[in-house]
């Protein structure tokens, strides 16, 4: 078998995109029903674990609070990631946020957003006055449970608030107001 | 003049790299690991180049440098944001040497999210010695390859792993890093020969050798390459089993850790590690090149 094909049917299998592999393939029928196929999957999900982990320490809490990391990661795994582990990092808050992850918690989608924010202003990549985030509830006290690992519904408390991330802060980074 | 003793560096706890200089004469880094994303361009962190320009400075610690995406075996080209790296550490440093895995972890432009090895065919001889060529053209210092642990079973093969290995050595005169730890893996998993492998394997293209442990997924009794720890005693027994033989070009051994295993193994430990390492093992190699001014 050629290399392209041997690769290109192996990124399908490990991505569990098996529709396009050659079925009259002996070796790859032997990967596709093989263990070791699904240990690979295993590792692939246990590295984005780990650097998503070391990335994205609010989205990940939050995720862990409520017990869908695992199958957050496991979903990404199998879509397109990069290598490094910033870009990754970015690449699963976006995943979160694009609707490819239908369910998902509300507190979700500004937890991350607001990560990404000063993520984007560490690196000096977040853009013209800053960003602005709508919360369902008064954050600061769901971010200092998220950094203290200790989110549950209770420290929840209903209301209409947003974030402005932006450089103009200084070394405060973000405001917080309620509407 | 022994074995130079060196560790892994991943370029985000300059406190652990002081405390282990002491005790190293070589620090490997990883490019991939001191990368970040700025304007939409990767680059290496410019504190982590700081980092290894204060180290080259302020220390005799030689630089080496051992990557995971530059992917030289995949189908449709190997990484040029890897090589931009590259670019920029060796514009910047004085490397030694530097060596990159013989696999890949990318297909069409998608990150597989782990490394496979390669079909041993002339076909990937080929294409991997153009491009063995291309990166020696393009930087002075050696460049080796590794050995890779396989996960997967293996395709059908023209060449033994060994024959695999000398067969590119050979024809672009690459170096290799011999690691022990995968071999112990493949023995397990697969149940490569390694005494066989090691009298096929022309050891006179190592020049280095990597140490490391792992972890056993115990579901399927299946050893993995992930750096999780102190080196086994039977780890240590292969390495001086292969100084013996007096490899021409061997120069350095170096202990794998990853920086997420440093504060569970402990600092004090991986010292104690290095020392016991660089004592044993230059033993070995002491003793290998007394016996033959005897001789």
């Amino acid at each position: 078998m050629k290399l392209q094909t041997l690769q290109l049917s192996l990124l399908e299998l490990v991505k569990d995109r098996p529709g396009d592999v050659l079925p009259n393939d002996s070796y790859l029928r032997t990967v596709a029903a093989s263990p070791q196929l699904k240990l690979v999957k295993k590792i692939i999900c246990w590295w984005r674990s780990v650097q998503i982990g070391n990335y994205c320490l609010l989205t990940t809490s939050l995720l862990r609070a409520y017990g869908i990391f695992d199958r957050c990661v496991q979903v990404f795994s199998s879509t397109k990631f990069s290598i490094f582990r910033d870009e990754v990092g970015l690449e699963f808050i976006s995943f979160l946020n694009n609707g490819d992850m239908p369910g998902l918690p509300e507190l979700v989608r500004p937890v991350s957003q607001f990560e990404k924010a000063l993520i984007l202003l560490k690196t000096g990549e977040l853009a013209g006055s800053g960003e602005t985030i709508t919360w369902p509830c008064e954050p600061l006290a769901v971010l200092d449970a998220l950094l203290t690992q200790s989110f549950s519904e209770r420290v929840v408390e209903p209301g209409t608030y947003f974030t402005k991330v932006s450089a103009a802060f200084g070394d405060e980074l973000f405001a917080v107001y309620e509407v | 003049m022994g074995l130079s003793i060196g560790t892994t560096y991943e370029g985000k706890n300059f406190s652990y790299l002081q405390k282990v200089l002491p005790f190293i004469q070589h620090i490997e880094i990883s490019p991939d690991a001191i990368a970040w994303r700025n304007n939409g361009v990767t680059t290496i962190i410019p504190q982590a180049l700081d980092e290894l320009k204060w180290l080259q400075t302020n220390s005799g610690a030689d630089l080496l440098v051992h990557g995971i995406s530059l992917s030289i075996g995949s189908y449709d080209g190997y990484s040029a944001a890897y090589i931009g790296l590259l670019d920029e550490l060796f514009g910047n440093l004085c490397i030694k040497w530097h060596s990159e895995h013989l696999a890949y972890t990318t297909v069409d432009g998608q990150e597989l999210g782990t490394m496979l090895t390669l079909p041993r065919t002339d076909e990937v001889v080929d294409m991997i010695c153009r491009r063995v060529d291309a990166i020696q053209q393009r930087y002075r210092a050696p460049f080796l390859l590794e050995n890779v642990t396989n996960i997967l079973p293996a395709p059908q093969a023209q060449y033994s792993e060994a024959g695999f290995l000398n067969r590119i050595a050979g024809l672009t005169g690459c170096g290799l890093v011999l690691d022990m730890y995968n071999l112990e893996c493949d023995a397990h998993n697969f149940g490569l020969d390694v005494t066989a492998f090691l009298a096929e394997l022309d050891l006179n293209n190592v020049y280095e050798m990597h140490l490391a442990s792992g972890q056993t997924d115990p579901g399927l009794d299946f050893m993995m390459d992930i750096h999780a720890g102190l080196t086994a005693g039977n780890t240590i027994a292969l390495a001086e089993k292969v100084i013996k033989q007096r490899p021409a070009k061997l120069q350095a051994v170096t202990f794998e850790i990853l920086e997420e295993f440093i504060e569970k193994v402990s600092v004090t430990k991986i010292i104690e590690e290095l020392k016991k390492l660089d004592n044993v093992l230059n033993a070995a190699y002491e003793t290998a090149n007394a016996a033959i001014e005897l001789a």
